[in-house]
């Protein structure tokens, strides 16, 4: 029997919205999608452009990461929506001038739209979408054994900049370099990620993320310029606008969120973790098929934001 | 294979009108010598060559699936490769080719065809 959408649309649990401090995580694994049914579910969620770049990428797991990368971006803003129920499928998005993917609010009515920002990023084993509200947000995940073909100090004297390539240096554990090494990509691509200009507005080696002292998770951004005047002498200029925070998600990946503190507030960044659970599925499991229903509602977590302040 | 292209730019010989080589005889030396030097700015590799050498640069990426390796190839859709993999897939191009990309150029390196035409248009790749 064809179950209508719009039932289990009903059951999209709403979200209070994040704080202005705050960033809303959710991220989804994968390997815990499992059901035939729900992947068709999801896939009837998607905008036709979004269906067709799906099936362009060559490879079932390719097609499904695509697909549940959608689902979340979606599932997940639609349930900020505070005034009335809005279907994930109306969700319209648009690109900035450099091609990042912002909320196209232009078919709602203006007063009721909360300015949302989100940001995603995918690894193959993990998808994530972090929310926030007033300011940009950038996100970036990675396995935390992801293993690079080149030498880790090689890649970093070639990309990141002189001091962290310093801070690499010193570490003689070669595991121990290679995960800092890690924490400093996806703080980076964080960064760039919510600048929003390409990797190429700020390449890799002009700025430097070092980790607050005596904090734990807690970095700092500083840019070198050169001072032109007398001297070539290079100074640092540290950034408080940009805020950072790096997480373990799921015991298996490190995430990192960047966001713009457009107050400057400063003040230490305290990180609250609940409990650390992956958003499933917005559609209840009562519409699945009953084969289904069994084996998902086994491994089913209550969904649970995961929130930095 | 590069050994043999390196070869042939060295012995490469241009052939010039007799009008020009007449005049050519009537420059001083420092001229003559800053036109050799343009044609070896000049020097470009050839395109077939260098699609062949990204494709092995490619297929030898541990993640990558070399079947699905094919001048065509998309490095996020096709292949699965994420940013810091495609930002390995240009250093191993740089080390490849002895040049170092840009990163504005680097960035926009997102398949094997447009890395092709990059480093086939430039003249610094050996």
């Amino acid at each position: 029997m064809q179950r209508s959408l719009s039932m289990g649309l009903t059951s999209l649990l709403p979200l209070k919205l994040p704080s202005r401090m705050e960033t809303h995580l959710w991220y989804i694994r994968p390997d815990e999608v499992k059901c035939a049914s729900l992947l068709k579910h999801y896939s009837q969620l998607l905008s036709p452009t979004e269906k067709d770049r799906v099936l362009q990428m060559r490879g079932d797991e390719l097609k499904k990461n695509a697909l549940l990368a959608r689902t979340l971006v979606r599932t997940t803003i639609a349930r900020y929506q505070t005034n009335s129920e809005v279907d994930p499928r109306s969700l319209m998005f648009k690109k900035n001038k450099y091609g990042k993917p912002e909320v196209d609010w232009q078919n709602y009515n203006n007063c009721n739209n909360p300015p949302l920002h989100f940001n995603i990023s995918h690894t193959d084993s993990l998808i994530a979408c972090g929310v926030t509200v007033h300011v940009p947000v950038g996100i970036d995940v990675e396995n935390k054994e992801r293993k690079i073909k080149h030498d880790v100090l090689a890649f970093a004297e070639r990309f990141y900049s002189a001091d962290e390539v310093k801070f690499l240096s010193t570490i003689l554990d070669p595991e121990v370099q290679r995960k800092e090494f890690i924490k400093l990509w996806t703080l980076k691509e964080a960064y760039v990620k919510a600048l929003g200009k390409g990797f190429s507005a700020a390449p890799f080696n002009t700025f430097t993320i070092q980790s607050k002292v005596g904090t734990e998770g807690c970095y700092n951004l500083c840019k070198t310029s050169e001072m032109t005047i007398s001297s070539l002498e290079k100074t640092e200029k540290c950034y408080e606008e940009w805020r950072f925070a790096l997480l373990e998600l799921a015991d298996s990946h490190y995430g990192a969120i960047c966001t713009e503190d457009d107050q400057a507030g400063g003040g230490a960044i305290s990180i609250d973790i609940d409990t650390e659970e992956s958003i499933y599925s917005v559609i209840s499991s009562s519409h699945l098929s009953p084969s289904c229903r069994w084996s998902y509602e086994g491994d089913y977590p209550k969904n649970h934001p995961f929130r930095r302040r | 294979m590069a050994a043999r292209g390196a070869l042939l730019r060295y012995l490469r010989v241009n052939v010039n009108p007799t009008i020009q080589n007449r005049r050519e005889r009537a420059l001083p030396f420092t001229a003559i010598l800053r036109r050799f030097s343009e044609e070896v700015r000049g020097s470009f590799l050839d395109k077939s060559e260098v699609t062949d050498r990204v494709l092995s640069v490619v297929k030898n990426f541990q993640k990558v699936d070399p079947s699905k390796v094919s001048p065509k190839s998309h490095f996020q859709n096709d292949l699965g490769l994420d940013s810091l993999d495609t930002v390995e897939v240009v250093m191993a191009l740089e080390e490849e080719f002895g040049f170092e990309i840009p990163d504005t150029d680097a960035d926009k390196i997102h398949s094997i065809n447009l890395a092709v035409d990059f480093i086939a248009s430039h003249p610094q790749a050996k």
